[in-house]
């Protein structure tokens, strides 16, 4: 089923970009973006591919430049610089066709508080070129919404889901995902996670979605891109990501300087805990565990790093690398 | 259709249908010269007039239909105001702008179909209304000329030129205050120069050129200017980035 709607796709795609064939493949793609506020540059020549049926989690802190990138992606900003193709659609010139294929959610809730449940979902109807009423009903059902309810009666967590049932009502082949979890407390996000993923990563649609909250993202996400001040820091699968860093908690029985183990080949960063050394490694661990214990180390652990600690690593690296000349963060909009 | 749109459009139409009904029953039945209800106006002395109509003792009086069309013209303004103000403005402060933006629906259509429907709304709600005054003044013993009923589509000009002008304001205002404060402060401005203009050229005797001219005249000035902003108002709806 999941093939047959991307061969449907791409069959359909005939006034694809000449490259379509490679596009197709994408269910975004970015090349070069750039966009700017007056002088300000919000994304700075961004390049990425999200694979179709991926969970592409889109990641940076405050200012780095998501929402613009996602605000180009959908249309409501011009493209100054760069091209973006959606499911192989150009986005400045076939709009419309793209649009057709995805879905939004975003981080503000955009439902339309004085309208009913089912007077919102009409509305949507009205506006998708396909529209699915029985996956509607069920998704209803399954989240227990109550359709004459008032959107503004409804809770955060409702809210949510009925965002969530109206963009799935359009059976979107991509769905972009905004700060979906933003203001739901910790049993509504973890609900709210488990039911797209169940609902659509499932169905074998692409997921783009940015977020704040790295557990969630490292819970769903496949693949995972990092962007710092509107530049792209690093995108892969969450998995190649993982594995390639590395960490490893060290002590000393005697005072070591820190500068001694920043120049172990393939420590990237040391950081120190009270009496103990955390150093983040890129590249073989076990190689650098074995020069940390030629230097007299108590202990040496290898331990994997989470997504948090990754971004973090990458993002003061980053910062630390480009110091002075790095522009300050702009504001998210 | 837009269906958001439409539901929001019923609630103005009515309100706008209630408030036009009800100046036009106390015009009609309360404040005018021949209301019973008139308080001002003993029914025995109302019932003289009527003896005496026709004679040259009648008093002048200012036809009912009259009187509608001048109350009529500031209702419609700031009902206009009032349809125009909350097109763009009031989404983008709520952030639902985005759930119709990112829709397979062109911006041509969007900004249509929320200023036509709230045009229409505004222009039936109107001749509703209108056509039971009228049919009212016809039997007063002083009804107003039929060709009076040509100033309706000069209010209805001003009233669609208006709702585009607040539409147009609406895109650039952030929330429905701003939109409410720039389009006040446009219109009083007009209407500012509007009264200057009649204060300082009244010597003018405009009448003499023919009144279905003059009428024809700034009914055209005032179409102009509806489509000059309901244009400007199209141009920078799908040129914003929002």
């Amino acid at each position: 089923m999941i093939e047959t709607r991307n061969w449907n796709s791409q069959a359909t795609n005939l006034t694809a970009l000449d490259d379509g064939a490679a596009t197709n493949r994408y269910a975004i793609a970015l090349d070069g973006l750039t966009c700017r506020y007056g002088s300000r540059v919000a994304v700075d020549n961004l390049s990425l591919r999200v694979p179709l049926g991926s969970v592409y989690g889109f990641l940076g802190p405050n200012g780095a430049g998501k929402t613009t990138t996602i605000k180009t992606l959908l249309g409501m900003r011009r493209i100054q610089l760069g091209r973006a193709t959606i499911l192989g659609f150009d986005v400045a010139m076939q709009g419309l066709e793209s649009r057709k294929r995805l879905a939004y959610v975003a981080e503000t809730n955009n439902l339309y508080g004085q309208l009913r449940v089912f007077e919102m979902l009409e509305t949507a109807r009205r506006l998708s070129s396909r529209w699915n009423p029985d996956s509607v009903q069920r998704y209803l059902d399954l989240f227990n919404l109550p359709p004459r309810e008032k959107i503004r009666k409804l809770s955060k967590g409702m809210k949510g889901q009925l965002a969530l049932v109206v963009a799935l009502g359009s059976e979107p082949d991509l769905l972009v995902l905004d700060e979906p979890t933003s203001g739901l407390d910790p049993l509504k996000r973890y609900e709210f996670i488990n039911q797209i993923v169940r609902e659509v990563s499932a169905a074998g649609r692409t997921i783009f979605f940015s977020s704040h909250n790295l557990s969630e993202v490292e819970q769903i996400a496949d693949h995972v891109a990092i962007i710092n001040e509107g530049r792209l820091v690093i995108e892969d699968e969450l998995d190649n990501i993982k594995s390639r860093e590395k960490a490893i908690k060290v002590s000393f029985d005697r005072p070591v300087w820190t500068q001694d183990l920043e120049n172990i080949a393939g420590v990237r960063k040391v950081l120190q805990e009270g009496r103990r050394f955390r150093l983040l490694i890129s590249g073989d661990a076990g190689q650098v565990a074995e020069q940390v214990r030629s230097l007299g180390a108590r202990s040496v652990e290898v331990v994997d790093m989470n997504l948090e600690a990754i971004f973090i690593a990458y993002l003061q690296g980053q910062t630390e690398y480009f110091g002075q000349e790095s522009r300050p963060p702009e504001p998210e909009r | 259709m837009f269906y958001k749109e439409w539901k929001t459009v019923q609630v103005k139409f009515w309100v706008w249908l209630a408030i036009y009904a009800i100046f036009a029953f106390l015009l009609t039945f309360v404040w005018s010269h021949y209301a019973f209800l008139n308080g001002w106006r003993n029914p025995l002395e109302l019932a003289r007039y009527a003896i005496l109509m026709g004679s040259k003792s009648t008093p002048v009086f200012t036809p009912t239909f009259y009187e509608w069309l001048q109350m009529s013209a500031i209702i419609t303004v700031v009902a206009a105001v009032v349809g125009g103000i909350d097109l763009v403005a009031e989404e983008k402060d709520k952030g639902t702008l985005s759930f119709v933006l990112t829709r397979p629906v062109s911006r041509f259509h969007i900004y249509n179909s929320k200023i036509l429907l709230n045009i229409s709304a505004l222009l039936i709600a109107y001749t509703i209304v209108t056509i039971p005054v009228f049919l009212v003044d016809c039997t007063s013993p002083h009804p107003i000329d039929l060709e009076f009923l040509l100033f309706t589509l000069l209010i209805m000009l001003v009233g669609m030129a208006v709702v585009c002008l607040s539409g147009l304001i609406s895109i650039f205002a952030n929330n429905v205050i701003q939109s409410i404060t720039l389009s006040s402060v446009i219109l009083s401005f007009t209407f500012t120069i509007c009264t200057f203009v009649q204060i300082n050229f009244w010597h003018i005797e405009w009448w003499r050129f023919g009144q279905e001219v003059v009428l024809a005249v700034v009914s055209g000035i005032v179409g102009t200017l509806a489509l000059i902003f309901y244009q400007a108002g199209l141009y920078c709806f799908e040129r914003k980035e929002f």
